[in-house]
């Protein structure tokens, strides 16, 4: 759509782009906005991945939803929970029951500090539990995505793990420079422009109704023009 | 009159009707192929918690008795497989169907007295002599589309004129579904075999390898894994796959023993339906220097969960990445898509470094 010359998906880029800064990584650790995953790497090969598979808590999503909730900004999240000095327990095994039970603590009166700090060493508990299991996880390692910016995820996992973790200060920004070196290292030039504002792009969904499948299909024009569909089972679009 | 019809797997619905057409003397109603309403049909009317072979089969059943089917016939076991049977059989009454529900398999368990007793249920006069006989050439069919579909596995990735395999494929069965004895059939299969091996490919010697193993109908049938074998051959890697129906049929009760004494510092007993073969299968694939090995069950598969504390373990000591995928009904495509890209990145980069 934009004229790009490699397509590529999130693990890699990630991985690749977390190598050009720490050559020499074991682990990353990567929780985003709805996905968390685990990269493992041997001598700068990606040796294996695993990747949240059912449920979003313990994501960044997760945690804006309940700052706002608490009325605070996702920002000063962090440093509040750095502040605390006797987390709460959260059962965080589920988002909707972390919620339930988040209300339950916020009316019992527990100070916001405290309930702030537990909701951050849920999400380090339930990343290990579910992404982390059963993975070797070494030094050096990693932490990155959005989540690495607050401050209290990146405490507990240093506590849980008791291992040094290294959190990049442009940790949110690593899958796009790895999508760039990955472009960079490709031999097809494409010229690229920056004009997206003027693009006008259109997004027309339709039901295709020839068999009982009923895939919905996506069609995509830029100005005005068709330049992808996809969505079908069968692969007729 | 009876309409006879059968829970999907795959291409096998070539030999079962088959068997169905000349042993027993029934009209077939081709159950319609499995589509997204399959599966909404089964989830449907299905146990919440059952694993989700179970919501395709319903599925099926329900679509081919709305097609006219008034005779069911269902067979399976090794696990919960083997119960589905009954609670499929009271579903398909709370719902009112009025059907023939010839169960060959109860319990887990069968006996050639029930499966004869079944089968009067449909046919009471049928004949054992000519069962028997087509019953043979049914079980050589499977025997010989399984070797051609080994051979489809490990070449279509790499095939010069796309689609010309599955084109092949597909005149194939046709010709398998029309043949006039055993004869037939194996100058047939001896035919198709040649044309295979003519077709041109393009195979390099270090091209990646990639074994799938799990729970048996999500690999077995293409729908319900999402199409993963040919999502696979489109990034030309070469697929080893141990699981097909006769494996299953024949096989298994040999070569579990074999299984458990090849790979004995990890497992001891079996572990109920395909778990034990799937450890020692395991190690097979890291001792013979696979690239990879992709790892897929339906949900709520309870002895592949077991299995697959043991595979990891397994797969880190040899130092051969896994990739586990659980298949449910509502299991989002593009979650798939992106986690098998990643997969595919992760062996090209370790087979080029």
């Amino acid at each position: 759509m934009l004229n790009a010359n490699a397509v590529k998906n999130e693990i890699t880029a990630h991985a690749i782009g977390t190598l050009a800064f720490y050559p020499n990584v074991k682990t990353i650790l990567e929780i985003g906005g709805q996905d968390s995953k685990i990269i493992q790497i041997k001598n700068g090969i990606i040796t294996n991945y695993a990747m949240n598979t059912l449920c979003a808590a313990g994501t960044g999503a997760f945690l804006s939803s309940q700052a706002k909730r608490l009325g605070l900004e996702v920002s000063e999240f962090g440093r509040l929970a750095l502040k605390s000095k006797n987390p709460v327990k959260i059962a965080a095994r589920c988002t909707v029951f972390a919620e339930s039970d988040l209300v339950h603590k916020a009316q019992l009166g527990y100070k916001t500090e405290d309930i702030v700090a537990g909701l951050c060493k849920s999400v380090v508990v339930n990343y290990l539990n579910n992404v982390g299991k059963g993975k070797k996880i070494e030094e050096p390692i990693v932490f990155q995505g959005g989540v690495s910016k607050n401050e209290g995820v990146l405490k507990y996992f240093k506590e849980v793990l008791n291992k040094e973790v290294i959190a990049l200060e442009n940790g949110h920004l690593m899958g796009a420079v790895g999508a760039a070196i990955i472009s960079r290292k490709n031999k097809i030039g494409k010229t690229y422009s920056l004009e997206i504002d003027n693009l006008k792009f259109e997004t027309i969904a339709k039901e295709c109704n020839r068999c009982s499948n009923n895939c919905e299909l996506l069609k995509i024009y830029r100005n005005k023009k068709l330049v992808d569909s996809w969505g079908s089972k069968c692969g007729r679009y | 009159m009876i309409k006879g019809s059968y829970p999907l797997m795959g291409d096998y619905k070539v030999p079962i009707e088959y068997l169905l057409r000349h042993a027993l003397k029934v009209k077939v109603i081709s159950p319609p192929p499995i589509t997204t309403k399959t599966i909404e049909i089964g989830s449907k009317y299905s146990p919440e918690f059952v694993c989700t072979p179970f919501k395709y089969t319903l599925g099926t059943m329900i679509e081919s008795i709305e097609k006219g089917a008034n005779t069911i016939i269902q067979f399976g076991g090794g696990c919960r497989y083997g119960y589905y049977g009954e609670v499929q059989k009271q579903i398909l009454q709370d719902l009112n169907y009025d059907v023939i529900f010839a169960n060959l398999i109860t319990k887990g368990k069968t006996s050639i007295k029930r499966i004869i007793k079944e089968i009067k249920k449909i046919n009471p006069k049928f004949s054992k002599l000519k069962a028997i006989y087509y019953t043979f050439i049914t079980i050589k069919m499977v025997e010989y589309m399984d070797t051609i579909d080994d051979y489809i596995r490990e070449n279509i990735g790499f095939e010069e004129n796309s689609g010309s395999f599955e084109e092949l494929k597909f005149s194939c069965l046709k010709e398998f579904s029309n043949i006039k004895g055993y004869f037939d059939l194996r100058k047939k299969y001896r035919y198709y075999s040649k044309e295979f091996e003519k077709l041109k490919i393009h195979k390099p010697d270090n091209c990646l390898k990639v074994g799938i193993i799990g729970e048996l109908y999500t690999i077995m049938e293409p729908f319900s894994n999402y199409f993963l074998e040919k999502t696979l051959a489109k990034n030309h890697i070469e697929i080893k796959r141990f699981t097909n129906v006769h494996y299953l049929l024949f096989e298994k009760s040999k070569k579990v023993p074999k299984y458990l004494k090849y790979a004995k510092e990890y497992i001891k007993y079996p572990m109920g339906a395909d778990a034990a073969d799937n450890i020692a299968r395991t190690k097979y694939l890291c001792e013979e220097n696979y690239d990879g090995i992709i790892h897929i069950k339906s949900s709520f598969c309870t002895p592949e969960i077991g299995a697959m504390p043991i595979i990891s373990k397994i797969a880190n000591n040899y130092n051969v990445p896994v990739l586990f995928f659980s298949f449910d009904a509502a299991t989002s495509e593009v979650g798939i898509k992106t986690r098998l890209e990643a997969f595919y990145d992760m062996l090209e980069m370790r087979k080029t470094k």
